[in-house]
């Protein structure tokens, strides 16, 4: 169409050629509004769940509970509706999970990307990519029945449900998430740099190490607010081995409830009290700590980005 | 029509019925080449006649790609010693540090310009923290960068040009004390002038230097090399040598050879 117009005359192309840019535009606005819409609905559902969250939980503060809630016991039959256990009990077992999935998930990596016999490469990645299809609820089963013997056997004094187990299967369950993230990034750095420093006289692992590390940078923040979100997030397992007993932990032995399990514990059990309310203020508590960590992270790697990360494309 | 050799020559690379294959598949076949220190040899060729392939075979880099097999004599003379680096081989790092390659596009390292000299002195060299800046500076001088990075040592590296950038990689090379260049099209993503400044850089290095370059360009290869090797199908079919590049029927026969 285009190169007819061209050969009839000079005018009549210019119309033609008018006509197909109106077009581009026509369709190019199309796909802007498609991706607006798709925006707003998504930032849509995130201000809607905090709206409603906020607006459930705003009796707590209406009615004067905030003191009651924000306390450290939770004794309901005493009218006792304390949260803040339940805070320290997600934060402590979310960071310890990360603490065991993030070093372990790069070590994986890094044995991915050249310190490991390149044949064990494969099989690796693939087990890892078969963990992010077992359901979570098999991690917790199987936790259940392995590993909370393992710790009451170890140590007699615990029942087995406790911080420690929960901490120990959680990072199991992050680990892909980590993996995934990190061995994407990788992946791309590696084919830019892998010949160039291998020609430097590099090792694998100073190649890893200083060349492919700062590169991968992005990867490696988004892992770990990936995976911490993730850990902060999960009721199930929490639920089925952490014990939940609403108090704060002295020791790993000791068993603890998180804000996610006590969520799906009240409202399995109850729906009137002020115990109800409580709930509202836990989930408030998590969204706004997810929120934070973000933040926090997206700001420390947009500081990091500053200075020379070497990108030359 | 061999090249005529001044006396004091001093051979630093032999190739022997060298192969080289990938899966299975023959890239170079049955190779025969030699090479000497002070003296510029330039490898010609068609896309897919093995050149980068033979350059990769000299600091063994063709084993980083999956199924690589190599069969014949490879020798090299480094620190005054004949070595065979695929039988009684130095280790790796080693010899790649010895026999320094530059790719077709600078490959830059993360961080600053002086990073990039700075990090591969430091791990591969084991130079300590003191005399890193100082042996920096050596390395752009030689690399004739110094006078235009010398404000700006800590700049992000890609803030260079593509030019200077391709030095920044030569100088980087330079760092580490090889013995054996290895420029595979230096100056392929370089416009013309900044591919000048290449050219020059390396005739100036030329006599300290075994140097092997690959080339897509006869005018460049006219200008450079003292002796230049044909490739066709993995292996040399033509040995030509300065004179013989300059005269206008060779020329001829080797325009219609590669183009």
């Amino acid at each position: 169409m285009l190169i007819q117009g061209q050969a009839s005359s000079p005018r009549t192309a210019e119309t033609v050629l008018q006509a197909h840019w109106r077009h581009l535009d026509r369709r190019q606005s199309g796909i802007k509004g498609l991706l607006l819409g798709a925006t707003i609905l998504s930032c849509g559902s995130v201000l809607a769940i905090l709206g409603f969250l906020s607006y459930f939980a705003l009796p707590i503060f209406s009615e004067g509970h905030l003191a009651e809630i924000l306390s450290w016991e939770w004794r309901p039959f005493q009218g006792k509706f304390g949260i803040l256990p339940m805070a320290v009990g997600s934060l402590s077992l979310a960071v310890t999970a990360m603490g065991v999935a993030y070093p372990l998930g790069l070590g994986i990596c890094g044995f991915a990307h050249g310190l490991g016999p390149r044949c064990l490469k494969g099989p690796l990645m693939g087990l890892i990519n078969f963990m992010t299809s077992i359901p979570t609820v098999i991690y917790g089963f199987v936790s259940v029945i392995f590993l909370v013997p393992l710790v009451r056997g170890a140590f007699p004094e615990s029942t087995g449900y406790s911080w420690l187990t929960a901490a120990l299967t959680l990072s199991l369950m992050i680990l892909p998430t980590i993996v995934l993230l990190v061995h994407a990034q990788l992946q791309q750095v590696d084919a830019r740099v892998r010949l160039a420093s291998a020609a430097l006289g590099f090792s694998p692992a100073q190649t890893l190490l200083w060349v492919m590390r700062p590169l991968a940078f992005r990867g490696l923040w988004a892992a770990a607010v990936l995976g911490f979100s993730r850990a902060l997030g999960d009721t199930i397992i929490a639920l089925m081995v952490a014990g939940n007993a609403p108090q704060v932990p002295n020791s790993l032995l000791d068993s603890i409830r998180t804000l996610t399990s006590h969520i799906a514990l009240v409202v399995a059990t109850d729906s009137t009290s002020q115990a109800y309310q409580s709930i509202f203020a836990s989930g408030l508590i998590l969204f706004g700590v997810s929120i934070a960590v973000n933040l926090t992270l997206r700001r420390l790697q947009s500081r990091a980005a500053l200075p020379a990360t070497g990108r030359h494309d | 029509m061999g090249p005529k050799k001044p006396v004091d020559l001093e051979p630093t690379v032999l190739v022997k019925s060298l192969h080289v294959g990938f899966a299975g598949r023959e890239v170079l076949h049955n190779l025969n080449a030699k090479f000497n220190r002070g003296w510029l040899a330039v490898v010609l060729g068609r896309s897919g006649s093995g050149k980068t392939t033979f350059l990769r075979a000299l600091n063994r880099l063709n084993e980083c790609f999956p199924r690589s097999a190599t069969r014949g004599s490879l020798k090299l003379k480094l620190q005054g010693e004949w070595r065979d680096i695929y039988r009684n081989a130095m280790p790796l790092p080693e010899l790649r540090r010895r026999v320094g390659m530059v790719f077709q596009t600078p490959h830059l390292l993360p961080g600053s310009i002086a990073d990039n000299l700075a990090l591969p002195v430091k791990l591969v060299l084991g130079v300590p923290r003191r005399n890193i800046a100082s042996r920096v500076e050596w390395a752009l001088e030689e690399a004739h960068l110094w006078d235009e990075v010398k404000d700006r040592l800590n700049a992000p590296a890609h803030t260079l040009s593509g030019g200077q950038q391709q030095r920044l990689c030569l100088a980087r090379l330079l760092a580490l004390e090889p013995e054996i260049l290895l420029l595979d099209e230096p100056t392929a993503s370089l416009d013309f002038r900044a591919a000048l400044k290449v050219e020059e850089l390396l005739l100036s290095l030329k006599e300290r230097y075994t140097i092997i370059a690959v080339s897509h360009s006869l005018s460049q290869a006219r200008r450079l090399a003292d002796e230049a090797l044909i490739f066709r199908d993995g292996s040399v079919v033509q040995r030509l040598s300065r004179e013989d590049l300059q005269a206008p029927d060779t020329l001829q026969a080797l325009l219609e050879e590669i183009f």
